[in-house]
């Protein structure tokens, strides 16, 4: 069989070659297949790594951006939730998508809130591909349209801000539009950070600004009020603990609120603040050398100043030293003493308290005060009494913070402290004169003849200044609508908190003899909250007669013939 | 002929391994997805919870409602004392609680024939009474 094959094969085949050469041909193939097949393998290897790289790639980019989304929270000084976002279902359509549009709107009206069955027709009528129909739906409400099974209708998930606390803090807080942008308060000016995600501190104390707001909107309601702001400012921080306005709005509705509401009266709202001036006034002297605590001024005759009289509410006949001009608030004391101090100095002192500029806080809300620009002798004399200057109540509390606290004027802040910040400090009392200033605030408040007797919260030593001014109308004053302030300091012998109060157009009421003073009217409120927030605060009640606290005050000063010692104390 | 042997099992096995991974990596995404997910329900379970805590933990609130069943009232000033004022239990030595002893041992037995004395006056008064 071999043998013909053999014989027939050099017939149609070339000679056969030399064993070695056709090995060496046969193992040259095989190499060039394996090469074909590693290069097949390779490619598709690089293939799949690629595409499993690109795969987790996208999936990265997807989670990264749904946790940018999410708006930075507001919280008060103790971590507590002021201002956050809550998870809603955003219900749309797409009008071009749904086929019975009367059928639908009849479904869906008795299920929104906010569209009835025409209101709901109109919408989708609308020549668009999206319209929203309900932002804030509820689960229930989400799982009852599911089932109607209306094609067109879509849910999506997103985030609303909401301020759980209601009415509390709302003027500090402010507000977002529909976009989650700040338009007012902390939410305006921390916009960058908060939009970035990052939580935001305030020095706020939600505790404390409970109390604060109760017991002033209390006197406003029993005096007949139209508003009223409160402050209390940590003296040693600059830190404001409680920022109040009223009346107020509730930030999640605030497009309900009036303006009136809105309107922020600690920090933008500008008022004469009258007789608390005087606290002012006789730092001020005792610093710049103009008097001495135990110096008398005329007061006997009302004093004339251009086209101005000044009075005194309850005349003297004898002259006044400078704690009795400020314990009996004599207006013809004051300007007095303001005539001694002198015009360039007194503007000096006052530009020092950065009562001539507009303060420097985290809210858009603040104004620049109502000032003069030439400052003559009737304004450094009206000025001594708190008149012809019109500023914030917190101006007034920073101001008397220095005046009364260890004669530092302390940049105040919104913003909670945080461990190792140094916040701006300028000397502008000495201590001397500022314990002097302090001890008088007491005697205002503790001396029978002072006009804060109301506001002595036993054992917290409160000293403090009433002060009980005319509101300006067109022209000049009206004599009918009134400014009750006190501004407060606690506890004197170790000065730690001011509080400004501000009570608008109180009406003299029965239970008041039908006065309407700032005695009246807001000492109370003082000694209720300065009890109230006293133990939140850790101020512990001392008794007064104790040497301890006793050598901690100035009380070398005459009040009526009669030395200022224990029995006025 | 051996080298190219090797070569091709390197390669099914690199092929086998590779394969293995990119399923790995699908099951692995497929997880890390369903927990991102439920980190999302969670936190915005959470969100609804505080916002539901603060809601309901507001000061005014807290304040009438304490007021109005638990008839809490601010606290005076004379309920409050510090630390130091509180009078601090004396250190006694061995022979001083030996006196202490001694005296209360004697107080003791004073108040028991007081005591004594006492209920038989009593009784006596009693049986007057009843003679009476």
């Amino acid at each position: 069989m071999n043998a013909p094959l053999g014989k027939l094969r050099h017939l149609i085949l070339p000679p056969r070659p030399d064993p070695a050469r056709s090995r060496r041909i046969a193992e040259g193939r095989l190499m060039i297949c394996c090469l074909l097949a590693l290069g097949i393998f390779i490619s598709i290897g690089v293939r799949v790594v690629g595409l499993a790289d690109a795969n987790a790639s996208t999936h990265l980019a997807n989670s990264g951006a749904a946790v940018t989304a999410e708006r930075g929270r507001i919280l008060d000084r103790k971590g507590r939730l002021l201002a956050g976002n809550l998870p809603i279902t955003i219900l749309h359509a797409d009008p071009s998508e749904i086929m019975d549009i009367s059928d639908a709107a009849a479904k869906l009206a008795p299920l929104l809130r906010d569209h009835d069955q025409a209101s709901l027709t109109t919408l989708l009528s609308k020549k668009t591909r999206y319209v929203e129909l309900d932002r804030q739906l509820p689960p229930k409400r989400h799982a009852e349209i599911l089932k109607l099974g209306i094609p067109g209708v879509y849910f999506a998930k997103g985030a609303t801000r909401i301020y759980p606390r209601d009415h509390a803090a709302a003027h500090i807080l402010g507000y977002v539009d529909t976009d989650d942008n700040g338009i007012a308060g902390i939410e305006k000016s921390m916009n960058t950070q908060l939009a970035a995600g990052q939580d935001v501190t305030l020095s706020v104390d939600l505790g404390l600004q409970a109390v604060m707001r109760r017991e002033i909107q209390r006197q406003i309601d029993s005096f007949e009020a139209i508003g009223g702001a409160g402050i209390l400012l940590d003296i040693q921080t600059g830190e404001m603990l409680a920022v109040t306005s009223l009346p107020d709005f509730n930030p999640n509705k605030f497009s309900l609120a009036s303006d009136d509401a809105r309107f922020n009266r600690a920090t933008k709202g500008l008022y004469e603040m009258g007789s608390t001036f005087k606290v002012l006034n006789t730092a001020i002297a005792l610093e710049s050398g103009a008097a001495t605590t135990n110096q008398r001024f005329e007061v006997s005759k009302p004093m004339r100043i251009s086209r101005f009289t000044i009075t005194d509410y309850h005349p003297h006949n004898e002259p006044l030293n400078v704690p009795e001009i400020l314990v009996y608030s004599s207006n013809i004391g004051s300007a007095r003493m303001a005539e001694a101090i002198g015009a360039q100095t007194q503007r000096a002192f006052m530009d020092k308290l950065g009562l001539l500029d507009r303060l420097d806080l985290e809210l858009p809300e603040t104004s620049r005060p109502l000032s003069p620009a030439r400052w003559h002798r009737t304004t450094t004399v009206t000025v001594s009494y708190g008149h012809g200057i019109s500023i914030s109540p917190a101006h007034l509390a920073s101001a008397v913070a220095a005046a009364s606290g260890n004669g530092h004027w302390i940049q105040p802040t919104l913003l909670k402290r945080q461990t190792g910040d140094s916040p701006l400090r300028l000397r502008v009392f000495s201590e001397q004169t500022a314990r002097a200033v302090r001890s008088m605030m007491r005697l205002v408040v503790s001396h029978d003849d002072g006009t804060g007797n109301y506001a002595e919260a036993r054992g917290y030593m409160v000293g403090g200044k009433t002060g009980t001014a005319e509101k300006i109308k067109i022209g000049g004053y009206n004599k009918k609508a009134n400014l009750a302030t006190f501004v407060a300091t606690f506890p004197v012998h170790d000065p730690r908190y001011v509080i400004v109060i501000l009570v608008d157009e109180p009406k003299g009421q029965k239970h008041s003899h039908g006065y309407a003073t700032a005695g009246w009217v807001v000492a109370p409120a003082i000694r209720r909250i300065v009890e109230q927030i006293a133990p939140m605060l850790g101020v512990l009640p001392v008794d007064e007669k104790s040497p301890l606290i006793r050598q901690k005050l100035l009380l070398d000063f005459t009040i009526g013939n009669k030395e200022a010692t224990l029995a006025s104390y | 002929m051996r080298l190219i042997l090797l070569c091709a099992l390197i390669l099914v096995g690199l092929g086998t391994t590779l394969y293995q991974v990119k399923t790995g990596i699908d099951e692995r995404q497929d997880r890390l997805h369903s927990l991102e997910l439920r980190i999302a329900d969670t936190k915005r379970d959470i969100a609804i919870l505080e916002a539901e805590w603060a809601y309901l933990s507001r000061p005014e609130r807290i304040m009438t409602l304490s007021g109005d069943l638990l008839k809490m009232t601010p606290i005076g000033q004379d309920r409050i004392l510090p630390l130091d004022a509180i009078p601090m239990r004396i250190e006694l030595g061995p022979t001083s609680i030996k006196k202490i002893a001694f005296t209360a041992k004697q107080s003791a037995n004073k108040e028991r024939s007081d005591l004594n004395n006492l209920s038989a006056s009593n009784a006596h008064s009693i049986r007057n009474g009843i003679a009476e």
